[in-house]
C-alpha cells in the first residue's frame, strides 16, 4: 500500500475512533518498514490535529476527544517501541498538573492530550499535586512551561504560590507559567502574574507554540 | 434602600402565583462553602445535620434570602451508591474512587436508600430541623445533583463520557438506576414538604453536545421532575454550570420550573429564550465579583442582572452565577441581597435601574 494512503487511513481511523483499524494499520506500517516516527507524525498526530479542529468547531465534544485519544494511544503503544533512538533536538518541554487540593483532571488531561499529540514533550504530574513538585520537576527536566489547572476556587491561590516561589528562587524567567480551569480567568492570571491563561486545550497548545516562537 | 415588607415565604408564595411582591427575590448559592461563617470547618459541616442546620439558620438570620436549602452535594447520591469520598479539613469534598470502574459492573449498581446511605440521612435531618425552626418564614429545600452529574460521580466523569459513545445502552441502564436513586430522595423530600433543586454541571455543553444532552441527560431530568410533580404538583429548579445556551429549549421541555444560569451565559439571552416559560435565576460572577470584588462591584453587577431581566414574564430571581466560593467577604453577600432591595423594589424605579453608573 502507498505510504501516504496508509497515513491518511490511520489519521481517519483516529478521527473515527476505530481502535481495531488503528491497531491493524499501525502494525501494517511496521511490516512495510515505514519508520515509526513518520507514521506517528504523518498518521496519528495528523488525525488528532483534525480531532482538535473538530472540537474547536464544536463538531466534537469532550466524549469524542477522550475516545479519539484512547485510539491514538493504541497506535502510539504499537509504534513507540520502534522509534529509532535519535532524540529530536530541543523539543518543547511542559510540566503539567492539577494543583494541590483538587482531583478534577479532565481539563488537564485534555491539555496533555492536545499538547502531546502536537509533538511537545509532556511531564504529567497528575492531580492533587504538591505545589513544590511543579518546580522540582521543571528544574529536573529543564522545562519551558509550567502548566497548572484547577476547578476549585479553594485551590486557585496555590498557583500564585508557585509563581511566588519561582520569584523567590530567582528563576521566574526560566519558565512560562500557564494556568487554566473552571474558575480561572484572564483577570486572575494577570493578578497572580501568570504568563498566559487560555479557555480551552487547543488554545493552550497554540499559545505555547506562539510563545516559544517569540 | 427599602426594607423588606414581606417574609421570604410570603414573597415566594406570591411570586409563584404571579401576584404582587415587595422586591425581586434574591437567593445566593451558598451551603458548605459558608461553614466558616459559624466558625466550623467544612469537614465538620459535612458530618453533622445539626451543623448544617445551624449554618443555614445563621445565614438566614443575617441575609433574609428567599430560600434556604441543604445540598446533598454533587457527589452525595453517588456516595450513597458506593463511591468513596475524601473530606479534607477545610475544602469541599473530593471523589476518591468511583463506585464502579468497569462498564460491566453497571448492572450490579443499586439505587440508594436516602434514609440509610451515605450522608443523605443527615441532609434530610438537617432540612427537618431548619423547617421546624424557620420554616414559617422561608421556604426550605434540598439540593441534589442532576442524574447525569450523579452518574459521572458513580463511574468517573471520563468513563461516563467515553462509555456514552462506546456502550450507549449500558449508560442508559446506569441512568435509569441513578434516576431512581434521585427519585427515592425526591419521595422523602415530598414527604417533608420541601422543594428540590438540581445542580447539573456535567450536563453543560462545555462538556457534552446538545445531542448527547438530549439523549443521556434530559430524559432523566424529566423523570425526576415528573416524580416531584406527581407527588406534590410542584416542579424542580435546576442550575447548570458553564455553557448551556444550546440546551435551554430542551431543559425547559423537561418541565423544570426555574433555571439558574452560570455567568458565562447572558441573562438577556435567557430572558428572550426562556423568560416566557420559566423563571430565570442568576448570575453575578462568583469569583471575580463576589469573592474578589468590592461592595460596589457587587451592587453594579446586581443592577446589571436586574436590568437585563427587567419585565421577564415568569419572573427573575437575583443570584450568584454559581456557588459562592469559600472565603468570600460576608459584606459582599450582604451587597448581593441589597442589590435586590435597591434596584429590585417594586414598583421598580426605572430611572435608577437604567441610569449609567
Amino acid at each position: 500500500m502507498n505510504k501516504e494512503k496508509l497515513f491518511g487511513e490511520i489519521s481517519e481511523a483516529v478521527v473515527e475512533m476505530e481502535d481495531e483499524l488503528v491497531e491493524e494499520l499501525c502494525n501494517r506500517s511496521l511490516e512495510l518498514s515505514i519508520p515509526a516516527d513518520e507514521t506517528i507524525t504523518k498518521g496519528l498526530v495528523v488525525g488528532m490535529d483534525k480531532v482538535g479542529q473538530l472540537y474547536e468547531e464544536q463538531e466534537y465534544f469532550l466524549p469524542e476527544v477522550l475516545t479519539c485519544s484512547d485510539t491514538l494511544n493504541i497506535g502510539l503503544d504499537i509504534l513507540k517501541p520502534h522509534i529509532k533512538a535519535e532524540a529530536t533536538d530541543n523539543p518543547i518541554k511542559v510540566v503539567i498538573g492539577v494543583v494541590e487540593g483538587d482531583t478534577h483532571d479532565i481539563g488537564k488531561n485534555l491539555v496533555k492530550i492536545m499538547t502531546e499529540s502536537s509533538g511537545i514533550e509532556v511531564y504529567d504530574l497528575g492531580r492533587d499535586v504538591p505545589l513544590k513538585n511543579f518546580i522540582i520537576v521543571a528544574e529536573e527536566v529543564g522545562a519551558d512551561f509550567i502548566c497548572m489547572s484547577t476547578l476549585m476556587t479553594t485551590t486557585m491561590m496555590g498557583m500564585k504560590t508557585v509563581i511566588d516561589t519561582l520569584k523567590e528562587k530567582n528563576i521566574r524567567d526560566k519558565y512560562k507559567v500557564m494556568i487554566g480551569g473552571g474558575p480561572i480567568s484572564q483577570r486572575f492570571a494577570d493578578e497572580i502574574g501568570a504568563d498566559a491563561y487560555t479557555a480551552d486545550a487547543n488554545e493552550a497548545v497554540k499559545r505555547m507554540k506562539s510563545m516559544i516562537a517569540n | 434602600m427599602k426594607k423588606d415588607q414581606m417574609t421570604p415565604k410570603e414573597r415566594m408564595t406570591a411570586f409563584a402565583q404571579g401576584l404582587e411582591i415587595d422586591r425581586i427575590p434574591c437567593n445566593p448559592h451558598m451551603g458548605v462553602t459558608m461553614a466558616p461563617f459559624i466558625g466550623i470547618t467544612l469537614k465538620e459541616y459535612y458530618h453533622s445535620a445539626e451543623r448544617m442546620a445551624e449554618l443555614e439558620i445563621a445565614l438566614f438570620k443575617r441575609l433574609r434570602h428567599d430560600g434556604v436549602s441543604v445540598s446533598a452535594t454533587l457527589r452525595g447520591v453517588a456516595e450513597a451508591m458506593g463511591s468513596k469520598m475524601y473530606y479534607p479539613d477545610n475544602n469541599i469534598s473530593l471523589m476518591d474512587a468511583p463506585a464502579i470502574k468497569n462498564v460491566d459492573e453497571i448492572e450490579s449498581l443499586k439505587p440508594s436508600n436516602p434514609e440509610k446511605d451515605g450522608k443523605l440521612p443527615l441532609v434530610l435531618k438537617a432540612v427537618q430541623i431548619i423547617k421546624d425552626k424557620i420554616g414559617h418564614e422561608v421556604n426550605v429545600g434540598a439540593g441534589l445533583a442532576g442524574p447525569f452529574s450523579t452518574a459521572a460521580s458513580v463511574v468517573g466523569t471520563e468513563n461516563l463520557l467515553k462509555w456514552m459513545l462506546k456502550y450507549p445502552n449500558k449508560v442508559h441502564t446506569l441512568m435509569e438506576i441513578v434516576t431512581e436513586s434521585n427519585n427515592r430522595f425526591i419521595e422523602k423530600a415530598a414527604e417533608l414538604g420541601i422543594g428540590v433543586g438540581l445542580s447539573d454541571p456535567v450536563s453543560s455543553t462545555s462538556l457534552i453536545s446538545v445531542k448527547q444532552f438530549n439523549e443521556f441527560s434530559a430524559p432523566y431530568i424529566k423523570k425526576n421532575v415528573d416524580k416531584m410533580k406527581s407527588l406534590t404538583g410542584c416542579s424542580l429548579s435546576i442550575h447548570i454550570c458553564g455553557k448551556s445556551k444550546g440546551i435551554w429549549e430542551s431543559v425547559m421541555d423537561t418541565g423544570i420550573s426555574s433555571f439558574s444560569i452560570d455567568n458565562v451565559e447572558d441573562l438577556q439571552d435567557a430572558k428572550e429564550i426562556m423568560g416566557d416559560r420559566i423563571t430565570i435565576s442568576g448570575n453575578i460572577p462568583p469569583v471575580d465579583v463576589i469573592q474578589k470584588g468590592t461592595r460596589e462591584d457587587v451592587l453594579r453587577a446586581g443592577k446589571e442582572c436586574i436590568r437585563k431581566t427587567y419585565g421577564t414574564k415568569k419572573g427573575y430571581i437575583l443570584s450568584s452565577g454559581c456557588q459562592i466560593p469559600k472565603d468570600s467577604p460576608m459584606e459582599n453577600i450582604d451587597a448581593l441581597m441589597d442589590a435586590a432591595r435597591i434596584y429590585g423594589s417594586y414598583p421598580i424605579n426605572e430611572e435608577l435601574l437604567f441610569s449609567e453608573d
